[in-house]
């Protein structure tokens, strides 16, 4: 890409919005991601006993095996959140810098 | 399992998903007579995908059709190809034969293996469309010296490949051993000469519709044996468990976490080698360029981890069914009363159990088109490394034309497939389980911070790529080899000089810290320069602006 035409680019204040709020939800959604997992590991390492816990009396399932399932769920669900974001947020403001440019 | 060091050595190879360690299989591995359902379901699925593999031959005219299958995969489909990639045979009969004799725990591995990819979606995906255009060396040398470079990611991505594909050859040589009664070498040259074959003629498109027949396949067979399960328990999970419980030699125990991760180092180096591992594995990089922009790049990250996590809940529901309808089953058991072929043939057995011969037929079957669809594309990433990064942008600075380098990228992968090949054979008795982690490893620590740092921070230089990538590639190799799965496993000395088995948490910051000091104190002219580029850089990995037109080229 030209210097030129990435410097207009970079002084549109779409763009700067766009970068300010997609690195935003992008990073927050990865330290979410982060944190639920590293939570569950450490967990796992320190505090084994919680998790063999059951999740109702007479129930044969463990919170460990609830959590877990819920953490496979989280993951999608957090990639659908993003993606959806991205379709009608981020699109809309990148078609409108790349008109603006082009 | 009471024995720690046992504990750890498991984990080694349970975490990085080669459960075909040498002696996986090797118990009860005596050829058995030939499986004439698997092999007639096999040789169809061979017969269909060379067929794909001449049509792609037909399509594959340009070194963009050979790389990159043209860029004109969907999101949906480069999904399914991705989540194909990574349900290998390793993670579906591994994971299966872990929650069989482990339960709870064998959920940590999946979960593990699929948190992975939401960072790859927020942090990577859509700039990597943006950036690039065969291989992730395209994107961390943009605005950097492409020798060195190319040179570093071309060197870290063989290491990455071939540990894998080793892991991949040497199980295929078992299983294909047990299910199909064919001898061990055989087996490894088959496999070797069909992906030779696909890869070649085919290029990306060939391998990318191979993976997703057998993702099909694979995703059909898992969900048939899931739903039979469930349907034997009138779809209700508490009596599922309930039952396995009642007969599992565990008991209550399989409900909750084991022994197998008990200190919080190991706990949290094997979560950043899994989380940040998936992010620097070249064969699934690759896959990035084949769609058409980052919109579709985006939306195949949300496809593939919607199936790889199903898939992983279905594995674990395949795993308890194991336990209820194999594990008292003599049918299954040797004198010992082991699972006859190790605990890895769990599901293979419960097939048999659900299905009958044919059933066991059809997973057999699916488990050998795994491995074929997995190993194809990693020599083509590890082949790409080699004709693209280290033979027409390092060797000859980027001045040769394109049929000369798709000839490059074909000698390539027919060297790639009979080392693979040789490889499969020298270690065929040698206790593998380390190398599905170094594999990981060193994608997490070398692959992952260069590509990283070059896409998101201004002050990298080359001279900090350089040494942080190979800071990070030798850490993480030094550390395995002075830690027990190789000091104690291959080499047989007594005891470990390094305590723990998985590097991440070590090899991770040493890479990022060289990748700093290097860049901050190289005051170069062209690191100056270098610096400078990272605006335009920057705003098209944001806008992918400049990434349409460079892709028509």
């Amino acid at each position: 890409m030209k210097s030129d035409l990435a410097e207009r680019i970079a002084n549109n204040p779409d763009f700067q919005e766009l970068v300010r709020r997609r690195t935003g939800y992008g990073w927050m959604m990865a330290a979410l991601m982060i944190v639920v997992y590293f939570a569950f590991i450490l967990t796992i390492a320190y505090f084994p006993s919680l998790l063999a816990i059951k999740i109702a009396a007479g129930s044969p399932i463990s919170l460990g095996i609830l959590l877990g399932f819920l953490i496979l769920v989280f993951a999608f669900v957090l990639t659908g959140l993003y993606v959806h974001k991205a379709n009608t947020q981020f699109d809309e403001l990148t078609d409108k810098i790349k008109e603006s440019a082009l | 399992m009471n024995n720690p060091l046992l504990i750890l050595a498991g984990l080694a190879a349970l975490m990085t998903g080669v459960f075909f360690s040498a002696g996986a299989f090797a118990a009860d591995a005596a050829p058995k007579s030939i499986n004439v359902p698997a092999v007639t379901m096999f040789i169809a699925f061979v017969a269909l995908t060379l067929f794909i593999t001449y049509w792609a031959a037909q399509r594959t005219r340009t070194a963009k059709d050979f790389y990159a299958a043209g860029g004109n995969i969907t999101g949906f489909q480069n999904g399914l190809a991705l989540a194909g990639d990574y349900m290998s045979a390793a993670s579906f009969l591994g994971i299966a034969g872990l929650v069989y004799a482990n339960g709870f725990d064998g959920l940590i591995y999946s979960i593990g293996f699929l948190v992975g990819w939401p960072i790859m979606l927020f942090m990577l995906a859509e700039k990597l469309r943006n950036l690039g255009k065969y291989t992730f060396a395209d994107v961390a040398s943009y605005r950097l010296s492409q020798i060195p470079i190319r040179t570093v990611a071309a060197v870290s991505s063989l290491v990455v490949v071939l540990m894998y594909l080793i892991a991949q050859m040497v199980g295929a040589g078992k299983l294909i051993e047990v299910l199909f009664g064919l001898p061990y070498t055989y087996a490894v040259v088959i496999v070797g000469v069909l992906m030779i074959i696909y890869v070649t003629f085919g290029g990306m498109l060939a391998t990318t519709w191979v993976q997703i027949i057998k993702a099909i396949l694979l995703l059909s067979g898992a969900t048939f044996m899931a739903l039979a399960v469930m349907y034997s328990f009138g779809f209700d999970f508490n009596a599922m468990f309930t039952k396995a419980i009642e007969i599992s030699p565990k008991h209550d125990a399989i409900m909750a976490p084991g022994s197998l991760i008990h200190d919080p180092i190991t706990a949290i180096s094997l979560g950043l080698a899994l989380m940040f591992g998936v992010a620097g594995l070249p064969h699934i990089l690759m896959r990035f360029f084949t769609v058409t922009n980052a919109k579709e790049a985006r939306r195949s990250v949300f496809v593939a981890t919607g199936f790889i996590g199903y898939f992983y809940v279905l594995t674990f529901i395949i795993g308890f069914g194991a336990i209820i309808m194999v594990s008292t089953n003599p049918a299954y058991l040797d004198a010992a009363h082991k699972l006859i072929g190790g605990n890895n043939m769990a599901a293979i057995h419960l097939s048999q159990a659900i299905g009958g011969n044919l059933f066991l037929g059809f997973i057999s079957a699916v488990a050998f088109a795994t491995i074929l669809a997995v190993v194809s594309g990693l020599t083509l990433a590890g082949a790409s490394a080699v004709s693209h990064d280290l033979y027409a942008s390092a060797f000859r600075h980027g001045r040769v034309d394109e049929k000369t380098e798709m000839r490059a990228s074909r000698y390539a992968t027919i060297a790639l497939g009979i080392v693979a090949i040789f490889l499969g054979i020298a270690f065929e008795n040698q206790n593998i389980a380390f190398m599905v982690g170094l594999a990981f490893a060193v994608a997490a620590s070398a692959n992952f911070p260069i590509l990283f740092l070059a896409i998101y921070w201004k002050n990298l230089t080359t001279r900090g790529a350089v040494a942080g990538g190979l800071g990070g590639l030798l850490t993480a190799v030094t550390l395995v080899v002075l830690s027990k799965t190789v000091w104690v496993d291959v080499f047989h000395f007594t005891a470990p000089i390094v305590p723990y088995k998985d590097p991440a948490i070590f090899s991770m910051p040493v890479a990022f810290f060289m990748a700093w000091f290097f860049s901050v104190t190289d005051k170069s002219a062209r690191a100056i320069q270098e610096r400078a580029l990272f605006h335009a850089q920057y705003v098209r990995s944001e806008t992918g602006i400049g990434a349409e037109e460079a892709a028509k080229h």
